[in-house]
């Protein structure tokens, strides 16, 4: 570690940590990046895949902001699939294996390419604190660091205990170290912790798999990748998934050995995520179901492991060996790494700023797994705001960076976490976006890039190619508009073979493409067409179909966008507003929304703590 | 509620005092006599491009009382909205006559309309008052073409508090209004108590059940791709929100219906002159409240009186006699009594016994309106020469046949309690609902989640429940998910 000290120090390098020290380096911060081992950087301990519905769109987000992830997981990848292509253009997404080992190395080496970035190995067992602000960390070895910020990205690690069967040990995951000693200095601070767990599935030997029993899952083609900038995934191999199924004797073999499991003997005390349960929780809970989905994926290309999606489960060695077996295509397979749970401690993310600072210890920022969350990619969403802000605000001055709900599933994702809090594991889903007929995975760099680029994480590359795909995006959508279709043609032609009534001839362009068989890939040979890439059409699709299901919104998204405009000043007293219930009262105290949108989403303010609420700010904005 | 406290009561305040808080603050800026019909569209869309607040409005007057009602508009629209219902407004604060023309361009009732321009006015912004005749309906039907013109309905105090925002009110006027809020939620809160017990509640605790459940299908297809198969949930979702259509439908209409029992169902009495109208009147109510006499057209104005029967609310209407008259007062009274059997709930068609019942003119009139044909006089028949054309026979002087008609107007009308309680606040909700799960079969799955979560969102605000965790705790109930 250099002499000449660090304005920003950030524990850990999971993905949160990544994006987080790049960040913070790349808008000309000082950063050390401190991890347990360089053995971890980047690691993917449960399956190898990034992206899905919800969680693509967040790793689309973070590369329009600027960020790593989505470049790491094109060049690691070696499946990519396009989901949900026939439930709606808001809610496609792209799901990518990626490979194990590629994948840590190459955030191993994107990371040391970063000018002002250092990397180095060490436990943190401290957070110095002096007048009230951060002023360094402190190491295992006895060591202060001073910085200005820390982003505390600490994942599944602060007092990791993994369980297995009857054997239960203080660990990472896959056996890594766990770091026991911060979270009592932090919970001297004053902030409070929870206790999670999390769990991952078995891997088994790949030449002990019996293939022929089992059904196939083909990657998509095309110029599919995570990036908005062009070149990423070029070349990158798409391979094969598999796809196979419990079965009764399974369901059998887990009942019978319920008692070994430390989920309901007790061993395990941390809450679970309902999304992500253990084979032997989903046995329980869906006692009527007869199977359950098991998915294979590779994890490394030329490897020898193979991950059983679906067959989460901490149950002892033995009854998984067993288990494995009684599955179609697995009745040899030799496990290579059994299933196990792991429990840890993370922040209540209520402690933090929207920001994600957090509120006792300026200069103190949180990201990742630690904040309640899981999932990769949910992590590095984190991390860039988090890293972000820690130069914006503590090394700036400047307002932090908060990205609204109806800006991005990361607005959506960090105002959940900091207002309502999380009583799981906290996934994205699009569920939880109520704008999310807005917040397509296609229009993730339209809505944020400008944003990066204002920030300075967009460099000139990023920057031009946006430029360049909003150019031809529009100019597409003006040709549209001044298209006409004729009688014949590509879009009648389809129309035909569909059965589906003609286009009235002379209807413009744009109309025909409301129509829900076309695309504007049907319309390249009307006359006039101008030129546009592949990746530009379902964009395109996009915004000519949902404009009219946008515009049926529109009141209902009025009516919330109105709430979030009204600002609570940060001086405001709820003392004295007369008429707040008291579990309101107490809990805006403690938060502190800055607006009348994010007050009303915390647990416990009612509608008319609301209304009170808006009277007694007018009230303040009068006088 | 609070709405009263937005008339005389709030003295207007000098311009100084006048402050323009954020962009709340009207300009006043529209305050042109562009024609009502012609520009609205372009009118409405320049409004709703300047990004003001939505435009609200209200009835401002309580149920029941008064021969005077006033619908109050406030908002960037208000007087776009104002020359759409009354053609032309007048100059600022200066109250005009005009017709008053409903959603569909049906005239209304001739009414007195006045404006303030913003920030001169209570609100701050451009006000308009609809000052009409004061039967609910034709508040209500005012109030509707207002919501058809582009503003929506306002909440509970929405009014004041836009007051006090613009700085119209001083901080004691301003203490008193957040004490009455208080007081209102406490209302709202005691109401939402009783109304839990209620019908009503249930029925929309079940449509939020079965929504919750069909959109959660639709989420988890569309987060666990590999897992749900999105084409039976997408089918099923379709069906749950074309049958909850149907029954939101039906609700929306009986809480119409529902209202109208609780706030008095409108009897109105009509006939030819001397027909025995208002003494069947004073009969019914049991007291002489209206003048008889034996001269024709006695009665030039309509009477109203109210009645208990069997728990049901009635409020009876007697109108003067139905016929073509030179003298203007008579004139206008036989037009009140026409407005009158527009917005009737029952019409009580009263005629001698002696005589053939309604003419061609009058059948005509009455088809299509709830009529219960009465045979007045009916002393002065013999038994067993009941006339055909009558419904109900009866006698004012020996009281024959005043049971029967009774029982005749209330078993048109559901008990009390068969009927969804809906308050105006709750009516809006519902039909926001239905409009948002009126999708087309062909909407994609992501569009048919976000119409069942938007019908949620309107249902929750019933029920006071917040829309996401409901459906997680839906979707990680039903389905197995998950690595």
């Amino acid at each position: 570690m250099g002499a000449k000290g660090y304005d920003v120090v950030v524990i850990g390098l999971g993905h949160a940590g990544i994006e987080a020290a790049s960040a913070a380096a790349r808008l000309g911060a000082r950063v050390l990046a401190l991890t347990l081992t360089k053995a971890n950087i980047g690691l993917l301990p449960c399956n190898p895949a990034m992206g899905g519905p919800a969680k693509g769109h967040l790793v689309r987000e973070v590369d329009a902001l600027g960020g790593v992830i989505g470049i790491l997981s094109d060049r690691a990848r070696i499946q990519i699939r396009r989901l949900n292509t026939g439930k709606g253009l808001a809610v496609q997404a792209l799901r990518a294996q990626v490979d194990k080992e590629d994948y840590p190395r190459l955030a191993a080496s994107f990371l040391a390419g970063i000018p002002g970035l250092e990397v180095a190995e060490g436990e943190v067992t401290g957070v110095a604190v002096r007048d009230g602000q951060v002023a360094g960390v402190e190491l295992m070895d006895g060591r202060v660091i001073p910085c200005r910020a820390v982003v505390a990205t600490t994942g599944v690690y602060l007092q990791g205990r993994t369980v297995l069967g009857e054997e239960a040990r203080s660990s990472g995951p896959q056996g890594l170290p766990a770091a026991n000693r911060l979270t009592a200095n932090l919970l001297r601070l004053g902030l409070s912790f929870a206790r999670f767990k999390t769990g991952t599935s078995p891997r088994v030997r790949l030449g002990s798999i019996r293939w022929e029993a089992i059904a196939v899952q083909k990657g998509d083609e095309g110029d599919l990748r995570f990036s908005f900038l062009p070149g990423q995934a070029v070349g990158r191999p798409n391979i094969d998934s598999y796809v196979t199924h419990t079965t009764e004797a399974t369901h059998r073999l887990i009942r019978e050995n319920l008692h070994r499991a430390p989920l309901f003997s007790g061993c395990i005390e941390g809450v679970g995520p309902r999304y992500c349960p253990s084979l032997e929780d989903k046995v329980v809970r869906f006692a009527d179901k007869d199977r359950h989905p098991v998915f294979l994926e590779i994890e490394q290309l030329g490897g020898e492991s193979v991950y059983l999606g679906g067959v989460s489960t901490s149950l002892p060695r033995d009854v998984q060996e067993a288990l494995v077996r009684t599955i179609p295509g697995l009745e040899r397979a030799e496990i290579l790494r059994y299933g196990y749970a792991i429990e840890y401690d993370c922040l209540d993310p209520t402690e933090l700023w929207p920001w994600l600072e957090t509120r006792r210890v300026p200069g103190l920022y949180f990201a990742g797994s630690a904040n309640g969350t899981s999932g990769y990619e949910e992590a590095a969403a984190q991390g860039i705001l988090a890293g972000m802000n820690a130069v914006r605000r503590t090394l700036g001055g400047q307002d932090p960076l908060v990205l609204e709900r109806r800006q991005a599933y990361i607005g959506v994702l960090i105002d959940d976490l900091v207002y309502k809090g999380t009583a799981e594991p906290y996934r994205m889903l699009t569920s939880r976006a109520e704008y999310r007929l807005v917040l397509r995975q296609g229009n993730a760099d339209q809505r944020l890039t400008p944003i990066g680029r204002a920030v300075g994480l967009v460099d000139d590359v990023r920057w031009t190619h946006y430029l360049a795909r909003q150019a031809e995006i529009e100019a597409v959508l003006l040709w549209l508009d001044e298209a006409t279709v004729g009688v014949g043609g590509r879009a009648q032609e389809k129309l035909r073979l569909l059965g589906a009534a003609p286009l009235r001839p002379g209807v413009r362009a744009s109309e025909a493409l409301r129509r829900p068989e076309l695309s504007v890939e049907d319309l390249r040979d009307l006359p006039g067409a101008p030129e546009w890439s592949e990746d530009v059409s379902s964009e395109v699709d996009a915004r000519v179909k949902y404009e009219p299901y946008v515009a049926r919104e529109e009141m209902r998204m009025k009516r919330l966008a109105h709430l979030e405009s009204q600002r609570i000043p940060s001086d405001f007293s709820y003392e004295t507003v007369r008429g707040l219930s008291h579990e309101a009262r107490e809990k805006l105290e403690r938060l502190r929304p800055g607006t009348v949108g994010q007050a009303s989403r915390i647990s416990g303010v009612r509608p008319s703590d609301v209304a009170v609420l808006q009277v007694a700010l007018s009230r303040h904005v009068a006088s | 509620m609070v709405h009263r406290l937005s008339g005389p009561r709030v003295a207007v305040r000098t311009a100084e005092r006048m402050r323009c808080v954020g962009q709340l603050c009207s300009r006043g800026d529209d305050g042109g006599t562009t024609d009502g019909k012609t520009g609205y569209a372009a009118e409405l869309n320049t409004a709703r491009a300047r990004e003001r607040p939505d435009t609200i409005a209200a009835i401002a007057t309580p149920p029941g009382t008064g021969g005077v009602g006033i619908v109050r508009v406030s908002g960037p629209l208000a007087t776009v909205i104002g020359r759409r219902l009354a053609g032309v407004l007048g100059p600022p604060r200066q109250m005009v006559l005009r017709p008053i023309y409903g959603s569909a361009g049906q005239l209304l009732d001739r009414g007195l309309v006045v404006w303030f321009n913003g920030p001169r006015s209570f609100t701050g912004e451009d006000v308009v008052e609809f000052h009409v005749h004061g039967g609910r309906k034709l508040l209500e039907a005012v109030l509707h073409a207002c919501l058809v013109a582009g503003a929506r309905l306002a909440e509970p105090g929405e009014f004041t508090r836009r007051a006090f925002v613009a700085g119209r009110m001083t901080l004691v006027e301003a203490e008193a209004v957040a004490d009455l809020i208080e007081a209102e939620s406490e209302a709202a809160l005691r109401l939402a108590a009783q109304q839990l017990a209620g019908r009503f509640v249930v029925a929309v605790e079940r449509w939020r059940t079965m929504l919750l459940e069909a959109v959660a299908g639709l989420f988890a297809a569309i987060d666990y791709p590999d897992e749900i198969d999105a084409l039976p949930e997408a089918r099923s979702a379709l069906a749950v929100y074309e049958r909850i259509c149907r029954e939101l439908d039906e609700a929306i209409e009986a809480g119409r219906a529902g209202r109208a029992i609780r706030e008095g169902i409108q009897v109105v009495l009509a006939g030819p002159p001397n027909a025995g109208k208002s003494s069947l009147f004073n009969a019914l109510v049991g007291y002489p409240r209206a003048i008889v006499t034996e001269v024709p057209g006695t009665t030039r104005d309509t009477i109203e009186e109210t009645l208990d029967v069997d728990g049901l609310r009635l409020c009876l209407i007697d109108t003067a006699g139905w016929r073509q008259t030179e003298d203007p007062v008579e004139a206008i009274g036989v037009a009140r009594g026409e407005a009158a059997i527009r917005e009737a709930d029952v019409v009580l068609w009263i005629e001698e016994a002696t005589g053939q019942g309604p003419a061609e003119d009058a059948s005509a009139r009455l088809a299509g309106r709830p009529v219960i044909r009465v045979a007045q006089k009916g002393d002065l028949i013999e038994p067993g020469n009941e006339p055909d054309w009558a419904d109900v026979v009866v006698s004012a002087r020996t009281g024959e046949g005043l049971e029967r008609l009774k029982a005749a107007i209330v078993e048109r009308f559901p008990r009390p309690d068969d009927v969804p309680t809906a308050n105006v606040r709750h009516l809006d909700a519902l039909i926001r609902a239905a409009e948002a799960l009126r999708v087309g079969g062909d909407a994609p799955v992501d569009v048919l989640a976000q119409a069942g979560e938007a019908a949620l969102w309107a249902l929750g605000e019933i029920t006071g429940e917040s829309v996401h965790e409901s459906v997680l705790d839906q979707v990680f109930s039903r389905f197995c998910l998950g690595k």
